[in-house]
């Protein structure tokens, strides 16, 4: 067997793995080639900087789908965390607001988790009910108006740049690779993978499936309280109406980035290339002065295209596995 | 021997099938009690004709989670069978811009339905892609601007008028009813989407056409959709593109609310149109206590998970085994 070819076969083995970061970087190569207003320093961080967002609510939202559920209640959290913080801030004027805000998110998410886990309520169902509940908790707490705050340390975190990279950017890698290591060299990590795969067999083998629930839950609102932070920092401003269906759109980044709605796959690498992205699309359509009507209308196209391919990507991979079960039998075969 | 009323057959009433009847009967107990006026005819009627929204978008999401999916785009599909609605009338009358409205749902639903069929989508994926897609379309065709047609008076007879002292939304609710529920409990058609529902691979190999039964499915989704936007346009003669934004999902909560299971299988019709009565006695109700909309989705987001969580806990207390000596 040439080495040569085995080379190549991994390298294929790895694009058909990521392919979404193949598309990341053929769209990025299209538009260097085709715009000028795309080769800008500015627009590539301000692209970085708003993905990041999205991308570490996302985080948050893979240990939630690997585990075979959804979270339909965080476009809401994020709106009630960022008026809960903006008024702790301006009632304190203290940085400590923000680490309560972050454990007021991680309850909230292990309520959802407790919800789904130890009472079995859908999770579709309970974080159905939690969008409408954190939202109106979000009005009834302004009394429906907007909460500001421009204390220039925190307006720094959302907006700020350490060495021309944006804070936020920067924050969302490190906490990326905090949730990878969580997701792959930790016990609960594994029972959440293994939750994905097959509730069955991880209760079989002893691991506590409700635990694992509630831990994805729990990181959920754990992440999403952080992009709160970061969004009221970079907004000024937080108002119970704020980030309508952000829900779906972290939900769409974690699946475009080729964790499935199923479970029991996922990479928290994909998912940040995956909000990346997302946003890259916005910002070439704003930078072609694409109407906003139109980018609705390409951004649900883009959807459907992404996810076409994925029964596709299934079908060749089982074909894969299949044919290396074959080899490794036929290598056991021969060794006898 | 006659049914003793203990913890158990409370239980067993409660999990049952008809415990969004009982629901809906305490919940406007309480309200009569907190809040008189909500007993009136003028009360009652609004009640009803606000429910109808909700209740004809109700039915037609039963079929589709009873395949074992739901429908995310319903909302979209309001928003633009509204828009098509206004943007018409004023060029091609009143019955031609209807007939065209729900021309193009019976072609959403199709699409929808051949995303998921052919290009074997997720139902999740497709809608919500569909959802997007569509209100882009509704965007663009109108323009984002807001479409009316106030002078076309005539329009209004569909959420105004009545017949036989009966709301014309309220027997247009019940019509719908009768025929989805004669849809699901006596044609094949309902048998085979309990099927499907229940389990895929069996129904496929009993030779249950699985990609015809969620077209027609899709299809029904998209035309109650159409219908419920027909409705409101006639109450306020005035739309946007933006209108069905939290319409999917107060549909999907009707459907669940009212005792279909979200894995599919067994559908209940009549609990979804009680569930979106129900819901209108709590809007109505806290309304008239001086509460506001935000107070209202508390309180159905609560309901929700308080009977989800009843149903529970009850459920074994429900299921034990009565030993008689």
């Amino acid at each position: 067997m040439s080495g040569e070819n085995r080379n190549v076969k991994s390298i294929g083995r790895y694009l058909g793995e990521h392919t979404i970061l193949v598309a990341l970087l053929v769209m990025w190569a299209l538009l260097f080639v085709s715009t000028d207003r795309f080769r800008s320093m500015d627009n590539f961080l301000s692209i970085l900087q708003e993905a990041s967002f999205i991308g570490i609510s996302g985080l948050g939202m893979t240990f939630c789908i690997i585990t075979g559920g959804l979270d339909l209640s965080s476009g809401s959290l994020i709106a009630l965390l960022a008026v809960v913080n903006m008024l702790l801030l301006r009632a304190t004027d203290s940085f400590l607001a923000i680490p309560v805000v972050l454990l007021l998110g991680a309850l909230l998410g292990a309520f959802n988790g407790l919800l789904v886990s130890k009472v079995r309520i859908p999770a579709f169902i309970t974080t159905l009910a939690t969008f409408y509940i954190f939202r109106a908790l979000a009005y009834i707490i302004t009394g429906g108006d907007p909460v500001t705050y421009n204390a220039a340390w925190f307006i720094w975190l959302g907006n700020g740049s350490i060495l021309g990279v944006p804070f936020s950017f920067l924050l969302m890698i490190v906490l990326a690779i905090v949730a990878h290591l969580i997701l792959r060299r930790t016990q609960i990590g594994r029972s959440v993978v293994a939750l994905g795969n097959s509730p069955e067999a991880a209760r079989i083998s002893g691991l506590n499936n409700d635990r694992a629930t509630i831990f994805a839950f729990l990181m959920v609102g754990l992440t999403v309280a952080i992009s709160s932070v970061l969004l009221s920092s970079r907004l000024w401003s937080a108002n119970p109406r704020m980030l309508d269906g952000y829900e779906f759109r972290v939900i769409t980044a974690v699946v475009l980035g080729g964790t499935a709605l199923e479970g029991g796959k996922g990479s928290i690498f994909n998912t940040v290339i995956a909000s990346i992205f997302y946003c890259s699309i916005s910002n070439a359509m704003t930078l072609y002065r694409v109407d906003s009507y139109v980018i609705s209308i390409v951004t649900g196209i883009i959807l459907l295209l992404a996810f076409s391919l994925n029964p596709i990507k299934q079908i060749l991979d089982e074909r894969n596995n299949k044919k290396a079960v074959a080899r490794s039998k036929a290598v056991s075969g021969g060794a006898k | 021997m006659k049914q003793r009323i203990n913890a158990r057959s409370v239980s067993r009433f409660i999990t049952g099938k008809y415990f969004i009847f009982v629901l809906c009967a305490v919940v406007f107990a309480l309200f009569a009690a907190l809040a008189p006026t909500i007993c009136s005819s003028q009360s009652i009627r609004n009640i009803l004709v606000s429910a109808s929204l909700t209740a004809i978008s109700g039915c037609g999401m039963t079929f589709a989670i009873t395949l074992g999916g739901f429908d995310l785009s319903v909302g979209a599909m309001m928003a633009l069978s509204t828009c098509v609605m206004a943007k018409l009338i004023p060029s091609v009358g009143i019955p031609l811009a209807i007939l065209i409205a729900f021309g193009v749902a019976v072609v959403v639903g199709l699409l929808n339905g051949l995303i998921i069929t052919k290009l074997k989508i997720q139902t999740f994926v497709a809608t919500l892609a569909m959802q997007i897609i569509i209100e882009g379309v509704a965007l663009i065709y109108t323009g984002g601007l807001s479409a009316s047609v106030f002078q076309y008076r005539d329009m209004q007879v569909f959420a105004t008028g009545s017949l036989l002292g009966i709301p014309l939304p309220v027997i247009i609710t019940a019509v719908v009813f009768l025929i989805c529920q004669f849809l699901y409990s006596r044609c094949k058609f309902g048998i085979y989407l309990r099927a499907a529902g229940s389990n895929e691979k069996a129904a496929r190999l009993s030779a249950v056409p699985v990609e015809k039964i969620t077209i027609a499915a899709f299809i029904i989704t998209a035309v109650t959709a159409c219908l419920s936007g027909l409705l409101t346009l006639s109450q306020v003669l005035t739309t946007s593109a933006s209108i069905g934004s939290s319409f999917s999902l107060n549909a999907i909560t009707v459907v669940v609310l009212g005792g279909t299971s979200l894995s599919g299988g067994s559908g209940f019709l009549g609990g979804s149109v009680v569930a979106a009565i129900m819901i209108c006695i709590i809007e109505n109700g806290l309304t008239i206590l001086g509460y506001s909309d935000d107070i209202q989705r508390l309180v159905i987001g609560l309901i929700l998970i308080a009977s989800l969580t009843a149903k529970t806990f009850l459920t074994p207390l429900a299921k034990k085994e009565v030993v008689t000596k």
